[in-house]
């Protein structure tokens, strides 16, 4: 077992250096401490405390909580800018038709942002690899659906999912075991929801989730305290954090508040360093043998942009002019009603089940698929803040917000994006953070494919309304992030058009691996974080072999 | 309508539980009322008389007759520190208020004397447990929020875990009935 060197001017040494401990980064470091190399991960952000982010998110005003101030929870360090919402600090400048709709909530932090996820854990649909061949639009991944498969049974171990085990529950239902956790219980609602729904074709099925429905790993039993978004109270719910500590419990180091910046590169294209800021201002130097870059979606390719050197002017792993291009998340929006009868929403966790009948079909070669979430967070302040307009008092005003907060329904749609060059990170000119790097730019445009998804979601939508006999049905009209960032290190077979391989290693330097959002090549309309660990531990078996190969080089 | 919803004393009395609830959480709950100083609040708290009013002007107003004094405090002095006229509007609202009046009453006479705008505030702090719009908005309840209690027998308060593992997938109690620990009446 090897273990991280560290000198006494603070550089350091190790097998593995990872930048960025989130769930990616985290699940890598663990297998690679598993193995027995020695693992560096650094981080910029700060270490979160979950308690007091609880007690945090009980203090924001009722218009942070109700508006998802997701981001404003978690203490952030100066020297590592997040996106902050109330009020906006304007760290990622957006641009272009949309440039509203990509307004993303990250954390940097150890742990990353899955500190404030749902815990929903898809996976690509077969198809969704195949998206050129099988409907002529966006591309094809290097990799098959088959080729990841195993990868996604692993990831599902490593972050406990409970999923449901009828195959005519699963979407999809090509799966070679089954989840380990039985599936989490609905509520009244998702069960009322789907009666009505799945006899006209939405399909209303179980979201499988990384929480825990029995003791796992050390997480309890979830208790349906109704605030997985922006934090689980009591960890039943995975966060990369779960994995940061067991990866360090083993010997892996995490460096917090350490601000990679740059990278250098030998006469092979090789990474040989990477240099980070601490506090003070002060550079260092991480040297290994294998390195990983996995610090989201935007900071990865800004990252790469930042760090370009003599020999890669365009920014590393950039030979390609990719980095940075073909941005996409999940554009969404939302359908609000009140039901005739009780829904009850708010009771367990804040997503159980969600229409998949839009997920897939012929139509994809022409308009985006979509997906309904029906959200099961608590409808009570919606409810009170409407209520409190109508000019009622005493009995009647609670009355009439337990009406709404019993029968409201928000359903959250995403629509999915087709890679894009244009949608392009660059480095801002103007905006520089607390260290002096610059901030990232993003011109966006969702495209006419997502425009059109819009039309066909919001025409079953109003299907849907009708089969509740819905009161106040209201579809919104603008599109909000997801958080669900893809693109910026797009994959594919082609090194002159794509940034990785197959198993998210950089085209351009042999031992540089980049996976997670930023590699897929598709996005499909579910949450990317099953997929990204998927990617994680496809390049750690990958590394792995590396860094055998490198052992056996060494001795021969 | 109870008569305490208007009193002429204006001194309205900290209850150990509000006391030791409002200042260190309901976890101390457990253990605190066996500590010698936790007795003392009850006695050593009153609140001052404009606040007083306040607190019964809201008593009436949500036809509540166990609000949280300490509660009314903070919200009373957030209130008049975000709008210092509502000092008066406070003063005029209580002005109207009599014995026996319902909550429709009070608000229909509030809106006829100009005062609607003071009534939803006291509302919205009252039910949602925050004052104030905007970047100005100050939290002054979380899980006291009115809000959660019309619905106490079905949901949690996010964050809280009342009902242990899974505890969701029975079956809800009917809409129509008001949460069986409803206290107002």
């Amino acid at each position: 077992m090897s273990e991280v060197k560290f000198a006494s001017n603070g550089d350091a040494q190790a097998d593995v250096i990872i930048v960025g401990s989130g769930v990616v980064g985290a699940l890598i470091a663990n297998q690679m401490r598993d193995e027995g190399h020695s693992v560096l991960i650094i981080e910029a952000g700060l270490r979160i405390n979950r308690a007091q982010a609880v007690e945090n998110w009980r203090n924001m005003p009722l218009r942070n909580r109700a508006g998802g101030d997701f981001q404003g929870l978690y203490p952030q360090s100066e020297y590592a800018t997040a996106p902050l919402y109330f009020p906006a600090n304007d760290y990622v400048g957006l641009s272009g038709p949309n440039g509203s709709s990509f307004k993303q909530g990250y954390l940097r932090t150890v742990g990353g942002t899955t500190w404030h996820w749902a815990a929903s854990c898809w996976r690509h649909l077969p198809e969704d690899f195949r998206m050129k061949s099988l409907y002529g639009v966006g591309r094809d991944w290097p990799i098959s659906y088959e080729d990841l498969e195993p990868y996604y049974c692993k990831a599902e171990e490593q972050m406990g999912v409970a999923g449901p085990n009828d195959p005519e529950m699963q979407s999809p239902s090509q799966r070679s075991r089954p989840y380990p956790m039985d599936m989490v219980p609905w509520g009244h609602g998702d069960r009322y929801f789907a009666e009505v729904v799945n006899d006209h074709g939405f399909k209303s099925i179980p979201i499988p989730q990384a929480r825990s429905t029995r003791p796992w790993n050390g997480r309890p039993e979830c208790c349906g305290n109704n605030n997985c978004q922006p934090i689980c109270p009591i960890g039943a719910m995975y966060n990369g954090i779960h994995t940061v500590e067991a990866a360090e419990s083993k010997g892996a180091k995490v460096l917090a508040e350490s601000v990679v910046y740059k990278i250098d590169t030998d006469s092979n294209n090789r990474i040989t360093a990477v240099h980070w800021l601490d506090t003070d201002g002060a550079s260092h130097k991480a040297t290994g043998r294998q390195y990983v870059i996995a610090c989201n979606g935007i900071e990865t390719p800004r990252l790469l942009l930042l760090a370009a050197n003599e020999r890669n002017p365009r920014g590393i792993a950039n030979s390609s002019d990719q980095v940075g291009r073909n941005m996409m998340d999940h554009s969404g929006f939302h359908c609000t009603f009140l039901t005739k009868e009780p829904m009850w929403l708010g009771r367990g966790p804040a997503q159980s089940s969600c229409l998949v009948g839009p997920r897939s079909g012929e139509f994809r070669s022409d308009y985006s698929a979509s997906k309904f979430i029906l959200n099961n967070i608590n409808e009570v302040p919606g409810a009170a803040t409407k209520a409190l307009q109508l000019g009622l008092a005493g009995r009647e005003l609670e009355a009439e917000i337990r009406r709404r907060a019993i029968h409201g329904v928000d359903l959250s749609i995403s629509l999915e994006p087709l890679p894009d060059p244009n949608n392009r990170l660059t480095l801002s000119d103007t905006r520089k953070d607390k260290h002096g790097l610059a901030c990232p730019d993003i011109h966006y445009d969702v495209g006419d494919y997502v425009r059109k998804g819009y039309d066909a979601a919001s025409e079953q939508l109003r299907q849907i309304g009708q089969l509740f006999n819905a009161e106040e049905f209201n579809i919104t009209t603008s599109l909000n992030a997801n958080n669900h960032i893809m693109g910026g290190c797009i994959m594919g077979s082609d090194p002159s058009d794509s940034v990785t391989d197959g198993d998210c290693r950089a085209h351009d330097h042999d031992n540089l691996w980049l996976p997670g959002g930023a590699a897929m090549p598709s996005a499909s309309v579910v949450n990317t974080t099953l997929s990204m660990a998927a990617l994680a531990l496809k390049s750690a078996d990958a590394i792995s072999q590396a860094l055998s190969r490198d052992a056996q080089g060494a001795t021969a | 309508m109870k008569d305490k919803h208007k009193t002429d004393v204006g001194q309205w009395m900290l209850t150990r539980r509000s006391a030791v609830t409002g200042l260190l959480g309901s976890m101390a709950l457990l253990t605190l009322p066996r500590m010698g100083w936790a007795k003392n609040l009850q006695s050593d708290y009153t609140l001052p008389s404009k606040a007083s009013r306040f607190l019964n002007v809201s008593a009436a107003l949500t036809e509540r007759s166990d609000l949280d004094p300490l509660i009314a405090n903070r919200t009373y002095k957030a209130i008049t520190e975000l709008d210092p006229s509502q000092t008066a509007a406070i003063e005029k609202l209580h002005a109207l208020l009599t014995d026996g009046m319902s909550a429709r009453e009070l608000f229909n006479a509030a809106t006829d004397a100009g005062l609607k705008d003071t009534v939803v505030n006291i509302q919205t702090a009252w039910y949602t447990g925050t004052v104030g719009s905007g970047e100005d908005s100050r939290l002054i309840a979380y899980k006291d929020a009115l809000m959660y209690r019309t619905v106490e027998d079905g949901l949690v308060v996010p964050t809280y875990c009342d009902f242990g593992p899974l505890w969701w997938s029975g079956t809800p109690v009917p809409p129509s009935r008001l949460p069986a620990n409803n206290s107002a009446s």
